[in-house]
């Protein structure tokens, strides 16, 4: 849609010539999904890395403080991390990811984020590929167009690119078998987790909630971990119009998981846009199963969380007694 | 077969656009009661709760014309969050006993696909026919969008109170009225001569401000508490970028308009924002090299792509002293508060003025 090389990839081209610049990964939104391909990118062509720690509270803290009050917690966490990194970096590294596949799209908040950052902390160098294959750019094309502005010969570049992806699709492939596997074995109680990565692996949100259900003897399975094109076709049982990439492979981690559960526990950033639709509507949907919505905001106390998880795992074990 | 009684979600004049296409596709058009605090709080009762706000709104417009008989809703697609609008809605409606047909028009870009759409739905119809009757709605949109523009940069200046007032309620009702494209341009020109015969007392420089955001809250005056109209009748010309006929325009020329967009909005911006955000930071620069006294930004309250145009507007206010006032609606905001900022806004902007000469 807009392939101008900006003016900070042009300067980061007479950067790389002289001296090895440091490129910072905020450790927030879709590093959760990429990082493997990410890490293994820059290595292959011979960039330094650096990434931020797992979100603490002075990170969240810093991230309200860049952030517009309405913005979704995921959002704020990022800032947060940028702000973490600002002083200990030459380079952010913030990819625009606009369109994965035809006629679905990402969430506006991810489109911006290069935007949201350039502006809220200027003279920031923000190092970015953009995938947007409506107008034929994918990933491939992206990732290569970004490489050769660090790292000039293409061969290196291309094979970085081809070794990333594969690093990301072996990395992905592992983690659905292990989880499979995990599902064979019997657990007295078992709940679909329903929540995007950078919700589920983040310290401050999911992780707090993965630990209160496993403290309660709970098996998690996470939908977020399913092949993506299976789990997209599947996604229609719940959503025909669902057009966000994302959350239509979590609907298809539900159809998928479900069979194998007690309970569905939805995890929500509030305000979540995408989500606040689809939840709601999966709620209507999915009539056989209980339900359980979290909402996370940055004023959650534990205690809250606890009680709620509790009592609804109360309520799947009572069911779970009344039907043997 | 039954009687198909076609009801749309309520906007602004445009009922009176909307009934044209409801005609064309249903035997009765039964338009919603006007917006009134039933309408959101019934809306508000059923929706998610961090659903965005004209969610409630339309939810609120279906079941109310729902009671008074409607069969068929019409809803509209588009980007963001409004593309899913209709299926959870659906849901809603049939959780709550309505036994009623949805029809979504126009989920994707561009006009081909809404005409394509509908000759699906409805294969009797014509293709001619079709296009002819959309395109009467949209001149009637376009007659609305150009006598409300010259209202809006107008009234404040009225010396008879009322009388912009008066005349667009006969505005609208001759608008309704005229069946035939030569008809509706005929009351599209009358109008604009008869609303330039009214008195105006009008400064040489008048104050001047921008109104932008989000399409429905920007478009509904209820939905933000007739905020443009209070303004303007303080003594302001307001000057509003988007319309109904500006947005068919985007969508049908969807990718030039965008690169467009970019590059009056550059160098804020090197990607689109979604929906109206990119096009909302442009007009805002456009408007602060313009030298315009200051810009009112609206919107629902969690909307996406409008919280990502704030941080980009925060810096656009700070490079050319530019004054923005944010607002953002929910079902729960007070109409006070909106009151209070409005006049502290406006005062300000006097005292700039009053500096600057």
């Amino acid at each position: 849609m807009f392939r101008r090389a900006s003016s900070t990839q042009m300067s980061v081209k007479q950067a790389c010539d002289s001296t090895h610049p440091i490129i910072g990964l905020p450790r927030a939104l879709l590093y959760h999904k990429y990082a493997p391909m990410w890490t293994h990118f820059f290595r292959a062509i011979g960039c330094e890395t650096l990434v931020s720690p797992n979100t603490n509270r002075q990170i969240l803290e810093q991230g309200i403080r860049n952030s517009i009050d309405e913005n979704c917690l995921a959002v704020k966490i990022f800032l947060g991390h940028v702000q973490y990194l600002l002083d200990k970096v030459d380079y952010l590294f913030i990819p625009h990811i606009e369109c994965l596949h035809p006629l679905e799209t990402m969430c506006v908040k991810l489109w911006a984020l290069g935007d949201i950052v350039r502006n809220t902390f200027p003279g920031i160098k923000v190092l970015e590929y953009e995938v947007d294959v409506s107008v034929h750019q994918g990933e491939v094309l992206g990732m290569t167009r970004l490489g050769l502005i660090l790292n000039p010969h293409l061969p290196t570049v291309r094979n970085a690119v081809n070794g990333a992806r594969a690093a990301l699709e072996a990395h992905h492939q592992a983690e659905i078998e292990q989880q499979m596997r995990s599902i064979q074995c019997s657990a007295d109680c078992r709940v679909v987790l329903v929540a995007h990565p950078y919700i589920t692996q983040d310290a401050l949100m999911g992780k707090t909630v993965t630990q209160v259900l496993r403290k309660l003897g709970v098996d998690v399975v996470y939908a977020e971990l399913v092949d993506s094109e299976s789990a997209r076709d599947l996604s229609t049982r719940i959503s025909t119009e669902c057009y966000w990439t994302y959350t239509k492979e979590l609907l298809g981690g539900i159809e998928t998981y479900r069979q194998f559960a007690d309970g569905i526990v939805f995890l929500m950033a509030f305000p979540c846009g995408p989500d606040s639709l689809i939840y709601t509507l999966s709620q209507y949907v999915l009539r056989d199963i209980p339900i359980c919505l979290l909402n996370m905001d940055e004023l959650q106390g534990d205690a809250g969380l606890k009680t709620r998880l509790e009592s609804f795992v109360d309520i799947l074990r009572l069911n779970k007694e009344g039907q043997s | 077969m039954n009687t198909r009684r076609v009801c749309f979600p309520l906007m602004g004049s445009y009922p009176v656009a909307e009934k044209v296409l409801g005609h064309l596709i249903g035997d009765e058009v039964i338009m919603p009661p006007p917006i009134t605090k039933r309408t959101l709080e019934i809306g508000a009762k059923y929706s998610p709760e961090a659903v965005c706000v004209p969610f409630k709104y339309m939810l609120g417009n279906f079941i109310e014309a729902i009671e008074d008989g409607a069969n068929t809703l019409v809803q509209v697609g588009g980007g963001c969050r409004l593309a899913c609008y209709a299926e959870l809605q659906r849901a809603i409606l049939r959780n709550l006993g309505y036994e009623v047909d949805f029809v979504t028009v126009g989920n994707g870009n561009g006009i081909g696909q809404i005409i394509r759409f509908i000759k699906k739905t409805y294969p009797k119809l014509s293709y001619l026919h079709i296009c002819y009757e959309i395109y009467r709605a949209y001149e009637k949109a376009r007659a609305i969008d150009e006598i409300e523009d010259f209202v809006r940069k107008n009234i404040g200046f009225e010396t008879n109170l009322g009388s912009f007032e008066r005349l667009h309620r006969h505005f609208l009702i001759d608008l309704d009225r005229a069946q035939t494209i030569r008809t509706i341009r005929e009351v599209n020109r009358d109008y604009s001569t008869n609303f330039r015969l009214l008195d105006v007392q009008k400064p040489e420089k008048p104050l001047r401000v921008g109104f932008v955001g989000e399409f429905f809250v920007v478009l509904e005056p209820f939905s933000n508490f007739f905020i443009e109209k209070q303004l303007a009748l303080y003594g302001v010309e307001m000057h509003r970028p988007l319309t109904v006929t500006s947005t068919v325009r985007n969508i049908t020329f969807h990718d030039r308009y965008l690169r467009q967009q970019l590059a009056l909005a550059d160098p804020y911006l090197h990607h689109p924002l979604g929906a109206e955000g990119t096009e909302n930071i442009a007009h805002a620069v456009q408007y602060a090299k313009q030298g315009f006294d200051g810009l009112i930004h609206v919107k629902p309250f969690g909307c996406m792509p409008e919280i990502n145009a704030m941080p980009v507007l925060h810096r656009v206010a700070e490079d050319f002293h530019f004054p923005i006032l944010y607002f953002s609606f929910d079902s729960l905001t007070s109409e006070t508060g909106i009151k209070t900022r409005l006049e502290a806004f406006y005062d300000m902007l006097m005292m700039r003025k009053s500096d600057h000469e």
